[in-house]
């Protein structure tokens, strides 16, 4: 069993995404995780992380290599899903975020709670919020998904600020 | 001067790629186009009876001229209707565009009337599929859908065309001053293969003591049907054909060794299992050809050359893929095969049967009629005729495919893939009407003729000669052979209750006879063929026959059970 991740290059065109999930969907794989961000002349860039099966990745690359607007489909291997990284956006308890800067950015302070901004490695920010949890002040959040780093050099473990 | 609105530039748009035949059905939503097609002449619309039908007649127009089939039909149900011969299309890699009428973008999600998401609809069963949201678009998304539709494997491509773009006035004059706005890029065309990869390949062959070469559609496609021939000849190779390749190869040859699979001959399956070397030809070694897999071909190595990077490897998994289009492939692979003699390897090939039933379907001069004797007789006829033969899904078909002898490529139409009942009428309207001077037969069943015969009234009110041949055993024959094999008899749901064909024909005024028994059918055969224009045939056989050899479901192809003992003696 493999867990397979992809960045998918797309054009930006209606219906586009819904072929890339209904090529995923025929296999029997179930999407865990998505990210969508915008890059140049209207391509998107997708992030796809499915659950584990039996697929192989290279025909799975293959088969969304076909979809017509699929510019590039680059499989992510355990190194580069390693260094994916997250942003989180986390409300606390008024009055608590001076108090958690070890663990996020404090960007506001409202009466309705203080907002930290968490970023680091997905498994950090799942730490993070854990941590969070259990000191029972968090209480709520939204994660902006996964960001994979660009071709080339990646960023050391830490590297990037918490 | 005045401004084309999207309707008159989708239709220049049409004519440009050439299109001189539509297939469709019109509706509210489609209605401006309708209307420009009304002031466009030079392009001929075939009004059919169902949506469904229209994407099968476009299907069987572009099996049997090479060019793409158009089928239009508005939004809602008639585009839903489309979705089977879309997926039909599909499965057997038929260029096919689609236009689809929608509601008014700004009445899109709003469930309005006749709305549906035809786009999404239709994601799994097309190749790609476009929504035009402004007319400049449609010069380009035109090019891009026929583009996409022949290009690589080919298949179907859908345009969803909401109505105000329909009316809505463009930036262009008429005789195309083309400003598009957006441009629609296509992804470069692939290729996979290398001259070391040839070169393996090569050296497999040529070591081969057992080879095999199975050809499929994508010879036919590709027009490949000669260098096949001449590397079989040259290099001694037998050659099997898929039930879509049927006319890749000449069946009549001494190199042919028949249809392989489920319903294959025995020669054609022994070969395969017992292979070392397998040369794919443009096929996707569906399940029907393989059985499962990990019991075909056991001690072949497999080469596999195919225009699809996604069907290399998607069932049998080959020892050397090559990706690209035969016409490029397959001469520098040819050139490396040298003729070796393999007289052994012929000789095991000649001791098991080429003949799907050897002497069976003789019944008796004034017996009932069987259905192999039937198909067989249909065979030689399109075989003396020179005639395209379309054919729907169950007995007949396999029976019509162990029995075809056609040589002319591109001659056999059937629903292979997708095994689609109502197909074979609707794609012998198209194939008529994009070959008018060629003689079309449709040999159906009379279920899967039940669902479409709605189109006898298109084959009149276009005067179409089709020759309709339906082998009538009062059932859904394979259903029922499967239910008496794997069922223990229990025939459930399987008996048919169909009309009196010869009365529903005449009711269209199309000549028509009945034959059941077997001395009648030379005779009805010899009035059909001289019919100047369309007539039925209603060939009533006994329902109990059944189509041999057959591979048992779920059975490796050395398992095939080759007769069975149904006594036709009245």
């Amino acid at each position: 069993m493999t867990e397979n991740a992809f960045l998918v290059r797309v054009q930006d065109h209606a219906g586009a995404l819904e072929r890339i999930l209904s090529t995923l969907r025929r296999k029997y794989l179930g999407v865990e995780k998505i990210s969508l961000f915008p890059g140049p002349r209207g391509v998107y860039e997708v992030l796809l992380r499915t659950s584990p099966s039996g697929a192989s990745p290279d025909r799975l690359k293959a088969e969304l290599e076909n979809l017509v607007d699929v510019r590039e489909v680059r499989g992510l291997g355990a190194s580069e899903c390693l260094n994916t990284r997250e942003m989180a956006l986390v409300r606390v308890r008024p009055g608590s975020g001076p108090f958690l800067t070890d663990q996020g950015r404090l960007i506001g302070q409202h009466d309705d709670g203080d907002l930290l901004e968490i970023t680091g490695a997905p498994h950090e920010v799942d730490a993070a919020l854990a941590d969070l949890d259990s000191r029972d002040v968090l209480t709520g959040f939204h994660r902006s998904g996964e960001v994979p780093t660009p071709p080339g050099a990646h960023p050391k473990e830490g590297e990037d600020g918490k | 001067m005045r401004l084309l609105n999207g309707s008159e530039i989708l239709c220049q748009a049409l004519m440009e790629e050439g299109v001189e035949v539509l297939f469709g059905y019109p509706g509210g939503a489609i209605l401006p186009f309708y209307d420009a097609l009304y002031r466009a002449p030079s392009i001929r619309h075939v009004l059919m009876r169902h949506e469904q039908a229209a994407a099968h007649a476009a299907d069987g127009f572009a099996r049997a001229t090479g060019k793409v089939g158009v089928v239009v039909a508005t939004s809602g149900p008639g585009a839903t209707n489309l979705v089977t011969g879309l997926a039909t299309a599909l499965s057997d890699s038929v260029p096919i565009v689609a236009i689809t009428g929608q509601v008014p973008l700004p009445a899109m999600g709003s469930e309005a009337f006749q709305e549906a998401d035809i786009l999404g609809t239709t994601i799994p069963v097309t190749k790609h599929g476009f929504l035009v949201e402004d007319p400049d678009d449609l010069p380009a998304i035109v090019s891009s859908a026929f583009r996409l539709a022949t290009e690589g494997r080919p298949g179907p491509v859908l345009i969803d065309l909401p109505k105000d773009v329909q009316s809505g006035e463009s930036g262009m004059f008429p005789l195309g001053t083309r400003r598009g706005r957006r441009s629609f890029p296509l992804p470069p065309e692939g290729g996979g293969w290398s001259e070391a990869g040839l070169d393996q390949a090569g050296a497999l062959m040529n070591q081969a003591e057992r080879p095999v070469v199975m050809a499929g559609r994508g010879v036919v496609l590709s027009s490949t049907e000669s260098m096949v021939l001449e590397l079989a000849v040259r290099a001694n190779l037998p050659v099997v054909t898929t039930l879509l390749g049927l006319d890749a190869f000449p069946p009549t040859h001494t190199l042919s060794l028949g249809m392989p699979g489920m319903h294959g001959t025995e020669r054609a399956n022994r070969a395969i299992q017992s292979a070392d070397v397998i040369l794919g030809l443009g096929l996707r070694f569906d399940d029907r050809v393989t059985g499962p897999v990990s019991t075909f071909a056991p001690h072949a190595e497999i080469i596999h050359l195919d225009i699809d990077p996604v069907s290399l490897g998607r069932t049998v998994r080959p020892r050397i893929p090559v990706v690209g289009d035969l016409r490029e492939t397959l001469p520098p692979l040819a050139a490396r095969v040298i003729s070796r003699d393999r007289e052994e390897w012929w000789n095991r090939l000649r001791s098991w049967s080429r003949e799907a039933e050897p002497g069976s379907g003789e019944s008796p001069a004034f017996g009932p009629l069987s259905g192999r004797e039937a198909t067989r007789a249909l065979a030689a006829r399109i075989r003396d005729s020179g005639a395209l033969v379309t054919t729907d899904v169950g007995q007949h078909q396999m029976w019509l495919a162990q029995e075809f002898r056609s040589s002319v490529p591109g001659t056999h139409l059937t629903s292979g893939g997708l095994g689609t009942m109502g197909y074979a009428l609707p794609a012998a309207i198209g194939a008529q009407v994009g070959c008018p001077d060629q003689p079309v037969w449709v040999v159906a069943g009379d279920g899967g003729f039940q669902m479409n015969l709605q189109e006898l009234a298109t084959v009149v009110q276009e005067g179409l000669p089709l020759k309709i041949a339906v082998v009538n055993n009062g059932f859904l024959g394979m259903v029922r052979q499967w239910q008496d094999l794997f069922y223990e008899g229990r025939l459930s749901e399987s008996q048919l209750l169909g009309p009196d064909l010869v009365s529903l024909a005449g009711a269209y005024g199309i000549p028509a006879w009945k034959v059941s028994k077997a001395h009648e059918l030379e005779s009805v055969l010899d009035d059909a063929e001289a019919t100047p224009g369309p007539c039925l045939m209603d060939l009533r056989i006994a329902s109990e026959e059944m189509v041999f050899p057959m591979v048992p479901p779920g059975s490796g192809l050395s398992e095939l059970v080759q007769t069975h003992a149904l006594d036709l003696t009245p």
